[in-house]
């Protein structure tokens, strides 16, 4: 069997673990992991940018909000059916990606993350700013009625959880082509050197820029996805706070490998999910077990596998 | 013929060339040498568009590269094997090559592939490593066959010897007069005499940024004075 058939049946394998999953899991985990492959989703995104090209963002939860507010206002303002509201906010996402792209990938490594930061805070701002449209802080809530697509409710937890792995398997699996086109190799190849990338004749600007684009237009995906299955658009999910969680769990996952993300998320979620029941000090526990983790296998749960087993990981 | 004619490069207020001026003729090794700091590997890369230059110009077989970026000076055909090597370290040897002929747009890659390989067998050996764990030497076969991906027609080699072992030393110089019989151009940047006269056409010396004699290597064999007067040897 050669690595990428072993790659590809592992990344299959997954989705139909998860695809069987939605029959077998009690409600409480079954609506936890809906929730778990949206974030997910976010964090595939924040890993091509990161764990792929080396460009560390600050300031990604203004591409989740661009997909979330560009899907939910086009739903309350407008009332546009799901369908459209989702490609809206995916566009949203492409567009602010290719602006903040062309106009970020100016800088690097420092002055990068503090200009994507820059750039998030506005959108923040903007979000706190227009409340008349956005209602600000408290956010809205998306109606049941305003969630049906084609007939197919949601709100209803089955649904909505295929509809989670829907997009989950979409982006995972476009990753994983991404990865291994020549197009992918060139983005690792920046990551490890990008003055070598540069002499051997790769235009490293235009890579960096379609990353940072396809990266954005992912977590707007994520963005959208979340609005439209939860049923709420909040103007939290552009603050500095969901700018740090994909970084925490692509981190946690491993940085540069397909199914890090993932990991990384369901890992967070449920440590934060546990400790909360025992502490209220739960946000420590979980800080103690983040530095551990980062104290013993640095590159995150996948990249320390691929590291020692399974070289083939991509 | 790759020509730099009168560059000035300047690190902001410290000028490192000045008006300094070299031929590079195809099939032919062309040896840079000077004391540290002279200006040799700021001379590589102004050639490679890794440096603005603020005055002269540098050409190509009559075409100007001077205010092309380096992605494009290495598209047209100049391949670069910078001091230190510059891997990329976490990638296998294989996919190090890959990267290499990918820049080409794909064209006959299983051919390159096959003669890059069939030139440094030893990475055939090596191909699913990952270029960190590769010796000194090897990493420096590897960073030479990743430049000859590129079928270039001039290559520029940065002290390709240093620190090598003298088995390593004899591979590096047969590639580059394999290189050489193929009309490739190459410029090498080299410290060690004998590895320079072993293997290169003429010398051109540097001092302070400033082209100086230009002299074949039987020449110098004749007359050491100039390697006493510009390099301390």
């Amino acid at each position: 069997m050669t690595d990428m058939t072993k790659s590809l049946s592992l990344h299959l394998g997954l989705i139909a673990l998860l695809l069987s999953l939605n029959w077998l899991l009690p409600s409480y985990h079954h609506g936890n992991l809906a929730r778990i492959m949206v974030l997910a989703i976010y964090a595939i995104g924040y890993n091509v940018a990161f764990g792929y090209t080396g460009l560390l963002s600050l300031g990604h939860a203004m591409f989740f909000a661009a997909g979330m507010y560009g899907m939910a206002l086009t739903v309350r303002h407008l009332g546009w059916s799901p369908a459209p509201a989702l490609i809206a906010g995916i566009l949203s996402g492409f567009v602010l990606s290719v602006i903040v792209g062309l106009l970020a990938l100016r800088t690097s490594g420092v002055a990068f993350m503090i200009v994507t930061l820059m750039f998030a805070q506005s959108v923040f701002l903007i979000i706190l700013y227009f409340t008349e449209y956005t209602r600000g802080d408290e956010g809205f809530v998306i109606q049941q009625a305003q969630r049906v697509m084609g007939g197919i409710d949601l709100s209803e937890a089955h649904n909505r959880y295929l509809a989670a792995l829907l997009g989950f398997g979409v982006c995972l699996m476009l990753t994983w082509f991404l990865v291994g086109h020549p197009f992918g190799k060139t983005l690792i190849a920046i990551r490890e050197n990008e003055e070598r990338a540069r002499m051997l004749g790769y235009n490293v600007y235009l890579h960096k820029l379609g990353a940072v684009v396809i990266s954005g237009t992912i977590s707007a995906t994520a963005g959208a996805l979340y609005g439209l299955l939860f049923g709420y658009a909040g103007a939290t999910f552009a603050t500095v706070q969901y700018s740090i969680f994909p970084l925490l769990w692509v981190l946690l996952g491993g940085a540069g490998t397909l199914l890090g993300p993932f990991v990384g998320t369901l890992f967070m979620f449920y440590l934060i999910d546990f400790t909360s029941e025992i502490t209220t000090a739960y946000m420590l526990v979980a800080g103690v077990a983040l530095v551990l983790l980062t104290l013993f296998a640095p590159q995150g749960f996948m990249g320390e596998l691929r590291k020692r087993a399974l070289g083939w990981l991509p | 013929m790759l020509a730099l004619e009168n560059i000035d490069v300047s690190y902001g207020n410290a000028q490192v060339l000045r008006g300094f001026s070299l031929l590079v003729a195809p099939g032919e090794i062309t040896c840079l040498m000077g004391r540290n700091g002279a200006g040799k590997t700021t001379a590589m890369k102004a050639i490679m568009g890794l440096l603005p230059l603020a005055g002269g110009q540098i050409t190509m077989d009559g075409k100007n590269l001077s205010d092309l970026p380096a992605h494009k000076v290495a598209s047209m055909g100049i391949g670069y094997v910078p001091q230190g090597r510059r891997l990329f370290s976490e990638l296998t040897v294989m996919q190090n090559i890959e990267i290499g002929l990918m820049a080409r747009g794909g064209a006959n890659s299983a051919e390159i592939r096959a003669e890059v390989l069939d030139i440094f067998p030893r990475l055939r050996e090596r191909r699913d490593q990952r270029a960190q764990t590769l010796s000194g030497g090897e990493q420096q076969m590897l960073a030479t066959a990743r430049a000859l991906c590129l079928r270039p027609d001039y290559l520029l080699l940065d002290e390709p010897t240093e620190g090598l072992q003298p088995s390593m030393i004899a591979s590096i110089r047969k590639v580059a007069l394999q290189m050489k019989n193929k009309g490739v151009g190459v410029l090498l940047v080299e410290q060690r005499v004998e590895a320079v006269l072993s293997m290169a056409d003429k010398v051109a010396f540097i001092e302070n940024g400033e082209a100086k004699e230009v002299v074949s290597v039987k020449e110098l064999r004749r007359d050491t004075a100039l390697l006493q007067r510009y390099v301390g040897v």
